[in-house]
């Protein structure tokens, strides 16, 4: 069993269905896609070989798929314009029989960066605005294919406050997906009191209209699925009734309720997963939610109050300025992975002193899953006769998928996964500017510390460029204006985006060694071809908020 | 380091009551030399001591208000007016505005020789470029409202451009309009020089003495409180500028100002190789959004970005807004367009890139006028960067405002009145002034606020039965007894050809036999005519005197008329009644009564 400590979040059995059918187009190596520059290649082999000798097959098996489909570079070397000095880099490595290299033009890399941002300004009311949020920025760049990353964000209608979250899906984006749709849900109606619970369930019994509950912020690509709605809703019904019966008369603590909708939405997708469905789209849907898996890291705010509930490894991070003008980053969430030792502690302490070793492998979890808390994967939770009368019973999809059939080795002591998310409370002041949410492709590339100063200069508009003075210099004013041409020319990169996000994801790609953008490597990262791009980085989303100080501050002062 | 250049301080007067205060500055930093006390009490507390405080003040002495304190919290002349750029431009498109600037103009010049204090006046004139058909249309419109205003102009082509100026690259013009009259002025030493004038006339200025707040009971004026003294007042003037907004939400019944104060950039340079002359003319150059002056020699330039920068004052004391740092990057833009226009500046060298603040309003008009909340409260800011060029005559329209009740001019569209409570927010004052900003200098009449209807007159007949009463009777009888002033007429435009000629945008000048008799206040093309419609009042001045004289029917329709449009006349046929009336019934003439209420 070759398993590969790529990239990847949850490892994948080789034998994968499409094998078989691509080998007979391998290609020579030196015949590979045009726009892998074979040093490139040798970097990527030798990543694989060390994981894997036999691993290199079915690396081979990416690339000559990925060569099978992108083969007419007609279509893309419209797209692409040569870059002159590239050729003397090319030369300098005696890479002269390489062919035309292309790279992505700038309005071609922002068309690319910009396909999914979104942006949402909380309406002003002209300084009567109580809402501590001014708005959010959000942006994602897929490197899987389809992205297995989800976002969401949503005002709370009933009850104050905004929920906003990033969702890392692994093995498949059907899990993260149904997450993104319902998670917020779950939450909302824990948070709801008794009498707005008791009137929607009236409603829903008399078939009266229903109290909206959430009021959504999506971008047109965000989809909720339709065929499934009623089946999570009827779920979600059965929960509110829970509450109304469970009614503690206690107010509803935030903390709580964020920690009981999680549990209790991953409980519902194994629930629907163990009963099935009639209608057999559903039922491999409900299956393929069950079996992939999702991390899931939601903030709540409420006036100053901000919970960040967090499940797996995307991360919230806080934007402070400090008095100085600086920026600093606050951590609001715990990562669950193997480099978080509390983590690995918990894991340890669930399990029977047997498993010690066999539990941690290689940094993931039965050396198979990196993150330590996720919502989903069944596989690492139910028992495996339930594993095998669920998979037998299943689809035949399902059945023929050699990942769901694979049972993790050293499996003794089920469940090895939570959803239980960690909370953190943080009470906001004048000087926490912004929010940062974001799933582990941005983390990877980028120090939290790089994160707050970028996207803190970019929401002031302040570059970092020193500001020129004249002073006692002598200065002829066609020296100043070349100057200052070069440096517009600089800092225009942070213009052209209208997004912190977009702006970020733009760092997290295209930085070089210095912290600055370089177009050629953004070019570059961006035109890999959809097989590759995985090798290089994982999927970004990234939800940037920002906080309205004034109002943070009247609410410090009790004015509101 | 800062613009002592500009301000060539030589003013100290010879009247005794100011002199004990300048003694004390002399002495800057030696704390011990006591400031003249305050007085109990005055007529009138100016509080700022720029162009419109001391302009302000000259007046009010000049009508015979002695009794006058005049309040600067930190030096006279050291704020905006210290800095600003110093051209008198009296190419305005808005009329009032035009005449404001007018009078300024004049005054400055006389008024080294009243007062003995320099004011650099230097008469270089002006020349506004335009790079376009569009913008030279929109000059020619200016330039027929300044002929008619009696200010000598002309449209000018790209070779008379470089005749008047040696540095302009004229390739891109297609024309420009020269104003012969506009000036150059030291800013700070004419604002000195009102100071003196008025000093003379027995107004006393106390400088660093900084108004907290003014007293108001049952809606008026009583006092002002300042960090040395309270003073009686029966009349308080806010001249603040950019402070103006927060002085008047400081007492307990608020006066809302609405502006807000942006930075504006503008360069300096070394004298040039060959320096220039002292009368070359200012540019304007719209397109390139710059102006461009002589400054000892070398250049002085700036212009009106399109992104502008807000700038907050509050809390801020004057020292901090004049430590304002230099932005290059921000005025890139206006460099790039400076080096377009006059591509031999290259090799000039910088001496200093100025960033000066200067307050705005949300329709680009400055604010004067009495409180309509607070009485005895007046207000005269928000010069829009023009400080200088309406200093003098708004100075002299709200002296008259206060001395008699009303100003000798119609000052409707400066009005403080025109503004309510909602423009007075600083997020929409910042958003508003950033949108102003970058149209400022581009405006052209197209931007213009449309002219309230202040004065009805179509036609009207009022009955008026024995024993009732209502509010404008009297005004109404007075009417009804001498006639108006001013007529609303009706103008059918006849060898206007609506497909090619320009068409009128209001405010064109309206001629009855070869003499201007008004500007048009609306206008639009009427299908049912034909024609282009002008709607607008007729005045009657006195062809040697310049009176105004009662407008009678006959004069209106005894009379050929003409309209110009950027500088065409069309003829145009004056019509009392709207047509409708033409249908209805056979009214005869002599059974009309006038009664358009005209006041001002």
């Amino acid at each position: 069993m070759c398993v590969c400590p790529g990239p990847r979040r949850i490892a994948i059995p080789v034998r994968s269905s499409r094998l078989p059918l691509l080998s007979d187009a391998m290609p020579a190596p030196t015949h590979l896609f045009p726009l892998i520059r074979n040093c490139e290649i040798s970097r990527i082999c030798s990543t694989m070989c060390y994981c894997h000798h036999k691993h290199l097959c079915c690396l081979s098996s990416h690339f000559a798929h990925g060569h099978f489909r992108y083969a007419p570079q007609k279509k893309f070397a419209a797209l692409y314009r040569p870059k002159e000095n590239f050729y003397q880099f090319i030369h300098a490595r005696d890479y002269a029989s390489t062919p035309q290299r292309f790279y992505l033009t700038p309005p071609q890399v922002n068309s690319i960066l910009k396909a999914n941002e979104y942006s949402f300004k909380v309406p002003e009311f002209d300084g009567k605005n109580v809402s501590s949020v001014l708005g959010f920025d959000s942006n994602q760049l897929p490197a899987n294919a389809p992205i297995e990353d989800r976002r969401s964000a949503a005002t709370c209608l009933q009850t104050r406050g905004m929920l906003l979250g990033v969702f890392d899906g692994h093995a498949g984006c059907a899990c993260a997906q149904a997450v993104s749709e319902r998670l917020f849900y779950y939450i909302a109606v824990s948070l709801l009191p008794h009498e707005t619970l008791l009137e929607i369930e009236n409603a829903v019994e008399s078939g009266r209209a229903l109290l909206p509950i959430l009021q959504w912020h999506k971008h047109p690509n965000d989809y909720f699925s339709k065929e499934a709605s009623k089946l999570y809703f009827n779920s979600l019904r059965t929960y509110w009734q829970e509450l109304i019966d469970l009614n503690s008369g206690e107010t509803t603590d935030v903390k709580e309720a964020l920690i009981n909708a999680f549990k209790r939405l991953d409980n519902d997708i194994s629930l629907e997963a163990q009963v099935g469905d009639p209608n057999s789209f559903l039922n491999y849907l409900v299956l393929r939610v069950a079996f992939s898996g999702a991390t899931a890291c939601v903030a709540h705010v409420d006036g100053v109050d901000l919970h960040v509930a967090n499940t797996g490894d995307s991360r919230a991070m806080l934007g402070v300025q400090e008095e100085d003008g600086s920026w600093s980053a606050v951590n609001l969430s715990y990562d669950h992975n193997a480099q978080n030792e509390r983590e690995v502690e918990r894991v340890k302490t669930e399990h029977p002193k047997s498993e010690e070793k066999s539990l941690v492998k290689q940094d993931r979890l039965l050396g198979l899953l990196m993150p330590f808390r996720a919502f989903g994967d069944v596989k690492f939770k139910w028992s495996i006769e339930l594993q095998k009368r669920v998979v037998e019973s299943g689809p035949d999809q399902l059945n023929d998928n050699e990942y769901t059939k694979f049972i993790p080795p050293n499996y003794h002591t089920p469940p090895y996964l939570t959803a239980e998310p960690e909370v953190i409370h943080h009470k906001l002041r004048p000087q926490d500017k912004f929010l940062v949410l974001a799933t582990d492709g941005l983390w990877e590339t980028m120090h939290r510390q790089d994160v707050a100063r970028i996207v803190g200069e970019y929401l002031t508009g302040v570059h970092h460029q020193q500001p020129i003075a004249v002073g006692g210099y002598k200065v002829t004013l066609g020296q100043m204006h070349g100057l200052l041409t070069e440096r517009r020319a600089k800092i225009s990169s942070v213009f052209e985006d209208q997004n912190a996000a977009t702006h970020l994801i733009r760092h997290a790609v295209g930085n070089n060694e210095f912290g600055a953008v370089d177009h050629e490597r953004l070019s570059k990262m961006l035109s890999l071809p959809e097989e590759l791009a995985r090798m290089y980085r994982d999927d970004i989303t990234i939800i940037v908020v920002q906080f309205n100080s004034h109002v943070i501050g009247a609410y410090q002062n009790g004015e509101l | 380091m800062f613009l002592r250049l500009l301000a060539d301080v030589r003013w100290r007067g010879a009247d005794p009551k100011w002199r004990s205060v300048a003694c004390c500055r002399s002495a800057s930093g030696t704390a011990e030399s006591q400031p003249v006390p305050l007085p109990a009490q005055a007529q009138v507390v100016i509080c700022g001591g720029g162009i419109t405080g001391t302009s302000v003040a000259y007046h009010l002495a000049k009508l015979g208000w002695k009794d006058v304190v005049l309040l600067e919290q930190g030096r006279l002349a050291a704020g905006t007016t210290r800095f600003c750029a110093g051209i008198v431009s009296t190419a305005r498109p808005v009329s009032i505005e035009l005449k404001m600037a007018e009078y300024s103009n004049k005054l400055y010049q006389q008024l080294e020789q009243e007062t003995g204090v320099q004011t650099g006046y230097v008469k270089t004139g002006s020349v506004s470029l335009a790079q376009t058909q569009d913008r030279l249309i929109s000059l020619k419109r200016i330039a027929s409202s300044l002929t008619v205003s009696g200010i000598p102009c002309e449209i000018i082509s790209p070779k008379q451009v470089a005749q008047l100026h040696p540095l302009i690259n004229i390739h891109d013009l297609v024309g420009a309009m020269y104003v012969p009259e506009d000036a150059l002025v030291l800013s700070a030493n004419v604002s000195l020089a009102l100071a003196t004038a008025a000093s003379r006339s027995g107004v006393q200025i106390h400088e660093r003495t900084s108004v907290s707040h003014v007293s108001v009971q049952k809606g008026r004026v009583t006092g002002v409180e300042t960090d040395r003294g309270h003073i009686k007042c029966q009349y308080f003037v806010n001249c603040a500028g950019q402070w103006a907004y927060e002085l008047g939400h400081s007492g307990e019944e608020p006066v809302n100002i609405p502006l807000h104060a942006c930075e504006h950039f503008y360069l300096l340079t070394h004298p040039l190789k060959e320096p220039l002359a002292n009368n070359v003319p200012t540019v304007v150059d719209p397109d390139g959004r710059i102006y461009i002056r002589n400054w000892q020699g070398g250049i002085l330039s700036g212009g009106f970005e399109k992104n502008p920068k807000p700038l907050f004052t509050e809390g801020r004391n004057q020292l901090e807004i004049h430590n304002l740092q230099e932005d290059w990057d921000h005025f890139e833009p206006l460099l790039s367009s400076l080096l377009r226009r006059m591509p031999n500046l290259e090799a000039l060298q910088i001496m200093q890139l100025v960033n000066c603040p200067e307050s705005f309003t949300p329709d680009m008009r400055c604010i004067m006028g009495e409180s309509p909340t607070v009485r005895g409260y007046f207000v005269l800011a928000g010069m829009n960067s023009a400080g200088i060029s309406y200093g003098g005559g708004a100075g002299k329209y709200l002296a008259e405002w206060m001395v008699n009740g009303y100003p000798s001019e119609n000052v409707w569209p400066l009005d403080l009145k025109r503004f309510g409570t909602l423009q007075s927010s600083r997020t929409f004052l910042r958003h508003r002034v950033m949108e102003v900003m970058r149209n400022l200098i581009k405006q052209h009449q197209g931007l213009s606020v449309p002219q309230f209807p202040f004065l009805p007159s179509a036609e009207a007949f009022f009955f008026f039965p024995q024993g009732m009463e209502f509010v404008g009777q009297e005004a109404l009888l007075e009417q009804k007894q001498n006639g108006v002033y001013k007529r609303f007429t009706m103008f059918i435009l006849e060898d206007h050809d609506t497909d090619m000629d320009l068409w009128p945008w209001w405010g064109e000048p309206i001629f009855r036999n070869g003499r201007y008799v008004g500007k048009t206040t609306s206008s639009a093309y009427s299908y049912t005519l034909e024609r282009h419609v002008c709607l607008g009042f007729v005045q009657h001045f006195n062809e040697k005197t310049g009176e105004e004289l009662v407008v009678t029917t006959d004069f209106i329709n005894q009379g050929e008329y003409e309209i110009d449009i950027a500088g065409q006349r069309f003829q145009a046929k004056a019509k009392l009644y709207p047509f409708s009336s033409l249908f209805a019934q056979r009214r005869r003439k002599d059974e009309v009564e006038l009664s358009g209420y005209q006041r001002e």
